[in-house]
């Protein structure tokens, strides 16, 4: 909330454009999404070794690994997030509707990924200052999903 | 929420309010932000380890 304030005092003050401040957005979002890749990898290097050795059958093995590979799919659907929402903010127009519509998605998108993390007990760290930077644009996403 | 839980939830917020400041610092000096696809390039590492740990996978459930 403090966050979202923050955003809008410097949208009103005229110090930032609302793209200037969506690039920025995106920016520190990529930044954290690459250092949570930078924690989670290992992580699931582990995990995987782990379970190789503990399970009997593929299907064991699959089991183990479920919730790793919710937060591997999850970290891939936020990276196609913030790709798609960049290239938004490339054709912004004038009132950059575009990507106010998709922010939101983008924001979900990231909430998915924390969550996943957090099935798997991997601190958010990095990911809050995204989700941070990103909870100006909450809203209604209408993807269908 | 017990209360490391709650420090930890407020170190969080810290840190994103913080990164959000830095960001509209930037943005203040007319700096360029990082292009997503250019902090972004490239696999992610946790996919290229999941690639590797489903190989092996493969590898050791086909023996038996």
């Amino acid at each position: 909330m403090r966050t979202a304030a923050l955003t809008l005092a410097l949208l009103a003050s005229g110090c930032v454009s609302a793209q200037q401040t969506a690039r920025h957005s995106l920016a520190v979002a990529a930044v954290a999404l690459r250092e949570t890749d930078e924690i989670l990898a290992p992580r699931y290097a582990e995990a995987s070794s782990e379970a190789l050795g503990s399970s009997q059958t593929r299907a064991e093995y699959d089991a183990t690994m479920r919730p790793w590979d919710a937060a591997e799919s999850a970290e891939r659907a936020a990276l196609l997030a913030l790709l798609s929402l960049e290239s938004l903010v490339d054709a912004w127009t004038d009132s950059g509707r575009s990507f106010m519509a998709a922010a939101p998605c983008g924001l979900q998108t990231l909430s998915r990924l924390a969550q996943a993390l957090a099935a798997v007990g991997v601190s958010l760290g990095p990911l809050s200052g995204a989700l941070g930077a990103l909870s100006s644009y909450a809203g209604t996403c209408h993807d269908a999903d | 929420m017990t209360p490391t839980e709650i420090a930890r939830t407020a170190l969080d917020v810290v840190g994103a309010l913080i990164e959000v400041i830095r960001a509209a610092e930037e943005a203040s000096r007319g700096e360029d932000p990082a292009r997503v696809r250019e902090v972004l390039s490239g696999e992610l590492l946790t996919s290229a380890r999941r690639a590797h740990a489903e190989l092996e996978a493969s590898l050791k459930f086909r023996e038996r």
